[in-house]
């Protein structure tokens, strides 16, 4: 008995020891890609010095970030120096790394290092814009901006004080938008004039935008460094040598790299952060195969979608919560999907017709194999010929791009529909170029109303805008399905008073199309990978609702709307259902047939 | 032909057919079934669209003309082996009234599992669940209604109508061939009991039928075997993974080893192989229970197998005939159905070979409950894992939806140790392919020299080539639905030999058990 008691103690003695260890290490996060990376790195960090890590607390806005971390609800977290001198109450003139650590210190807290990179706010417009510096907005009257909540409610650095330093005019309320691809869609896409977004947003190059400059110096430094309350260094020895390797280790064009992996791609923060990690060898790399395949989106080089690209891939990732989005170049889109070995396209309508060229016949020929999912938006025929030149439209010698592009394929159709060949290929500065210059009389382009190239082009001044009227016959419209009449809206370009009437082709995003009936059930084998798998219905919902585009795929395209709901009986033809009938009545003959000679008594079997 | 049982001294072994017959006077079998296999191969690989319509119309037009009577013979079979097992019919012996079975029991029942293995538990474990629980047929997909849902689909697919198919057709082979000594021919027994003039043609049809079923069907195996194994060995590589020559090198390396072992006398060696292969498999499974959650896993196995007898009646009967989810059915419980009705004579006369002296009950009870049984635990291991996978982490049913073998690869990448389970089971892919093969050719050489349990080298070859050439064609017809089309054509008409063959073996059986066998 006495043995058992003493058993007893020593287990309960054991318990108590084992749990007398320190309590792990509780990170928090604000709620975008770039604090989750961050935590991400401070975590595999500390874990690499052997202290014990919990889950990371996304605890939301600065705001509530800050109280935690003040309460020691979290006991590390990455915040941005000039966010800590404004929420600390500094007055100015207190900017330093030594004014922030003395303010913070009788809080218990404790500034590392910089990590390297100036996170602060910047005012971003189009890239086509004139504007160099915030200052020439003020040329701008009613201006409109664009900015993430929280921007509006910063004390001393937000919309108001901003407006109030530069002299700004804004038209109207600003809008409000979080996401940051959301809010610079909205300015690319023309509803504001100037956007308030983060010098490390990974969306600003893929986007086609610049930064103004802030000569005023406005916008204080907003230097991402580690902020650690001093009784969890206490309780980890060895974490604050450990999560000094990120200081200086991280400049902002390489955070703004990390950052497009996790916003635009949609890879997992932990594996980029581990992974950028293990590069400078803090970390052991992860094993290979745990990151997840990406959901490829194919695109032809040429074909210049990129205005689309970032619609598609927002629409993708909503289709796909789990899976990085990556786009691949390749020549060959169509074939790629077809094959499997890209999940989806961005093309141009005229891609699914291309055969109709090659065939001796006159008649076009629809590539089948795969079918619209989602409308991206519409590009049309810009006909651009010089300002002074008062010639018919297609006068002289036309230039358009090369062949293999989408472009190039409707610009060369439409002239040799009129009897014409192109005079020259080329990409589209080059043949704008050509025309100012005079080598050329015209340059016929497939592009976005609005697009960056030609807004560029026009503004210079020189050239203008000429309609395509009278190209769409009935008999032409058979060749080319995919042209319908468009316009470009006036004002688009500069000197370009009066809308603009012309031809226009939509972008589409593409999948698969399903194989023939048999397949369409799915089963066992039709889960192997052997040719390009159509999105389910559930995932053509989510695209098209994401992508956000108003219109359905053009009716002409094949197209995953609608397919969906077809009865397969319908199609059954008077043969076929004599064959069924036929089927049916043999089976159950012989069925009748054998329960008969089943039951009937042996005696005819001893016949023989 | 008296109708009185054979004597019952020493179990004599079955004799082949040794009724004299002039070869020039009778069209041998094999010159018949592999001229049609090889045209049918050579032409699919010359030909490859033809070979998808043709294939794709007929079994089209099956499906949707007599879906409903392929799922009646089907449950009719589950229906009638359970009748068989517990009527007065159940103490018939397969083998003289008192012999005494052949194997022991631990021997017998470990066989049987190894006769239920195979590559399709291997990839289907985790695929299957997770596609039925990402797109069910009804219902709301990723739910726990979905989870328990598709665990009874999975079941009821790998089950017991699959295990009475093949209990049925190895029943009657063995009946017939332990008690009345016919070779294990498909028509052996229409021959044996009936009579009259349209017996030699329809057995000799039924033959000839079951021999492309085979053929066919293992050809679309090799066909899907060969694409699994290429597409995870480009997931633990760096092989590309589209890549034809791949396939193709792949099937000459598949070839090459199954051709050694059928050409010689390397059978010890497969057997061998085999049993590790089954060890690993097994090993596998029990390393999977433990590394996933094991309580979990074994709760999930329980109400598995509560929710599959509760829902198997309506289930097993459903062909979705007012809602449009005929897709759906045809593609998956159908498919499979006809499928393993394919594989029937092939797993039949193993099952038969090795069940001598075994009464009827015995028979039906264990060759149809425990195969069925470790298929349910099987799924519920698997399954159950990537589902807990999936509520936790997320992530696994939209890889599954695009591409299995990448599914089970990344199941096994949350999993300790994962590189040696992925090594693991591409090994044994591979083994298993190259067994199933080898047996395959021995089962075709076989059925086409009448039965002789020794066929002659030069047969194996034959249809070992022909296999590869079926094979070869499948696999660069690419398309998914080619391959499944071919695989059962065979399989279609077999159905109707397997109802003969049926209707004879209770005929044989209610003339035994009127002589007094049936009441011991």
């Amino acid at each position: 008995m006495s043995h058992r008691i003493l058993l007893v103690a020593l287990a309960a003695l054991t318990l108590t020891a084992c749990a007398d260890r320190a309590a792990p290490l509780r990170i928090g996060a604000k709620g975008f890609a770039e604090q989750a990376l961050l935590a991400e790195m401070v975590a595999a960090l500390a874990r690499r010095a052997g202290v014990d890590v919990a889950p990371i607390d996304t605890c939301g806005d600065t705001y509530a970030c800050h109280r935690k971390l003040r309460d020691g609800e979290i006991d590390v977290m990455v915040e941005y120096t000039g966010t800590g001198l404004r929420f600390i109450g500094a007055v100015p003139g207190q900017d330093s790394m030594d004014d922030l650590r003395s303010l913070y210190a009788p809080l218990g807290l404790r500034w590392l290092n910089p990590i390297g990179f100036d996170n602060g706010y910047r005012v971003l417009v189009r890239a086509d814009r004139p504007q160099r510096t915030i200052g020439d907005l003020t040329g701008v009257d009613g201006l409109r901006v664009v900015a993430p909540p929280e921007y509006v409610r910063r004390p001393g650095d937000g919309l108001g004080a901003l407006v109030t330093r530069y002299g700004l005019r804004l038209g109207a309320k600003p809008l409000l938008i979080e996401p940051p691809s959301e809010r610079y869609q909205a300015l690319v896409d023309g509803r504001a004039d100037a956007a308030i977004g983060y010098a490390t947003d990974g969306a600003i190059a893929e986007m086609g935008l610049k930064v103004l400059a802030d000569p005023a110096g406005f916008f204080p430094p907003y230097e991402g460094a580690v902020l650690v309350r001093e009784d969890a260094a206490k309780r980890h020895p060895g974490l604050i040598e450990a999560l000094g390797a990120l200081e200086g280790r991280i400049d902002t064009a390489t955070m703004r790299d990390l950052n497009a992996r996790v916003q635009l791609e949609g890879r997992d923060a932990g594996v980029v952060a581990r992974g950028f990690l293990a590069t400078h060898d803090l970390v052991d790399p992860a094993p290979p195969g745990t990151d997840r395949p990406p959901v490829r989106i194919a695109v032809h080089p040429g074909d210049h979608l990129e205005a689309f690209v970032p619609r598609a891939r927002r629409a993708v990732r909503a289709a796909f919560p789990d899976r990085p989005v990556s786009v691949v170049d390749d020549d060959a889109p169509i074939d790629r999907v077809a094959i499997g070995a890209a999940r989806l396209t961005v093309i141009g309508a005229e891609r699914f017709f291309r055969k109709s060229l090659r065939s001796l016949e006159k008649r076009t020929v629809r590539d089948d194999r795969v079918e619209a999912v989602a409308a991206l938006g519409t590009r049309v025929l810009h006909l651009v010929r010089r300002a002074d030149d008062a010639a018919e439209p297609f006068a002289g010698r036309v230039g358009v791009p090369p062949e293999a592009t989408g472009p190039g394929f409707v610009g060369s159709l439409v002239l040799r529909q009129r009897g014409e060949k192109p005079a020259r290929r080329g990409d589209a500065e080059a043949l704008l170029s050509a025309v100012r210059k005079g080598e050329l009389d015209a340059a016929l382009l497939l592009a976005k109303a609005g697009d960056q190239t030609l807004t560029k082009s026009l503004a210079a001044g020189g050239l203008t805008l000429r309609p395509v009227q009278g190209w769409l016959t009935a008999e032409r419209a058979l060749v080319a399905p995919f042209l319908r009449p468009a316009r470009v809206p006036p004002g688009t370009y500069a000197g370009q008073d009066a809308a603009v009437e012309t031809l226009g082709a939509q972008v589409v995003l593409a999948d698969a199309a399903p194989a023939p009936a048999i397949a369409r059930g799915g089963g066992p084998a039709a889960a192997l990978p052997s040719g390009g798998i159509p999105l389910t219905a559930d995932q053509v919902d989510a695209v098209a609702k994401a992508a956000g585009v108003a219109e359905a795929p053009d009716p002409v395209l094949p197209s995953a709307w609608g397919a969906r709901v077809a009865a397969p009986a319908a199609a059954q033809s008077g043969a076929m259902r004599a064959l069924h009938a036929v089927l049916n009545v043999l089976v159950v003959l012989f069925t009748g047939w054998l329960v008969l000679i089943t039951l009937r008594p042996d005696a005819d079997d001893a016949a023989s | 032909m008296g109708s009185a049982p054979p004597p019952s001294n020493a179990p004599t072994p079955p004799e082949p057919d040794s009724t004299p017959e002039p070869r020039r006077r009778r069209l041998n079998l094999f010159h018949v079934a592999l001229p049609i296999c090889a045209v049918v191969g050579v032409g699919g690989i010359a030909f490859p669209e033809s070979l998808a319509s043709g294939a794709g119309a007929i079994t089209g037009a099956t499906f949707e003309a007599l879906d409903w009577y392929y799922m009646g013979v089907v449950s009719a079979c589950v229906i009638l082996a359970g009748w068989l097992a517990f009527g007065r019919y159940g103490n018939l012996r397969l083998g003289g009234p008192d012999e005494q079975p052949e194997f022991s029991y631990a021997a017998w029942l470990s066989m049987l599992f190894a006769a239920g293995m195979g590559v399709g538990l291997l990839f289907w474990g985790v695929a299957e669940p997770m596609m039925h629980f990402a797109s069910p047929p009804t219902g709301v997909g990723g739910t726990p209604e979905a989870a328990r849902r598709a665990m009874v689909l999975t079941n009821m697919h790998w089950g017991l109508q699959a295990w009475s198919i093949y209990a049925m057709g190895a029943l009657v082979l063995g009946y017939f061939a332990f008690r009345r000594g016919t070779p294990y021919l498909p028509g052996a027994p229409i021959r044996d009991v009936f009579r009259g003039r349209w017996v030699e043609p329809v057995a000799r049809l039924a033959d000839l039928v079951a021999v492309l079923a085979v053929a066919f069907g293992v050809a679309g195996s090799i066909a899907m075997g060969v694409l699994q194994f290429h597409t995870g060995l480009s997931v633990v590589t760096d092989v590309p993974a589209q890549s034809m020559t791949v396939r193709v090198v792949l099937l000459v390396v598949l070839f090459i080893s199954y051709m050694t072992s059928a050409a010689t006398s390397l059978d010890k060696g497969i057997k061998w192989l085999s049993q590790i292969n089954i060890t690993l498999a097994l090993v596998l499974m029990f390393f999977v229970l433990m590394a996933g959650p094991t309580a979990d896993l074994m709760r999930g196995f329980v109400t598995a197998l509560g929710d599959y007898l509760t829902e198997l009646p309506g289930l097993a009967l459903t062909t979705y005939p007012y809602v449009d989810k005929s897709g759906w059915f045809h593609g998956w419980t159908l498919v499979y159905f006809v499928w393993w009705i394919a594989w029937t004579p092939f797993v039949g006369i193993f099952i038969a070979r090795i069940s001598r002296g075994r009464t009827v009950r015995e028979f039906l009870v264990c060759v149809v409950l425990v195969p069925t049984l470790f298929s349910i635990l099987w799924f519920a291991i698997f399954g159950g894992t990537a589902f807990h996978e999936e509520m936790t982490h997320g992530g696994v049913s939209q890889l599954v939806n695009e591409n299995v073998t990448v599914a089970l690869f990344s199941l096994f990448e949350r999993l300790p140790l994962s590189s040696t389970l992925s090594w693991i089971s591409l090994m044994l892919v591979f083994v298993f392919l190259v067994t199933s093969v080898d047996s395959a050719t021995y089962v075709l050489g076989m059925l086409t020299s009448r039965g002789s349990m020794d066929p002659p080298v030069g047969r194996k070859l034959g249809w070992g080539i022909s296999l590869a050439v079926l094979g070869g064609a499948l696999m660069v017809a690419e398309r998914i639905d080619v391959v499944r089309a071919v695989s059962i054509l065979g399989a279609l008409p077999f159905t109707l030999v397997l109802l003969l063959q049926i209707s004879a073996l209770l005929k044989a059986m209610r003339r035994d058990a009127v002589n007094g066998e049936g009441n011991r």
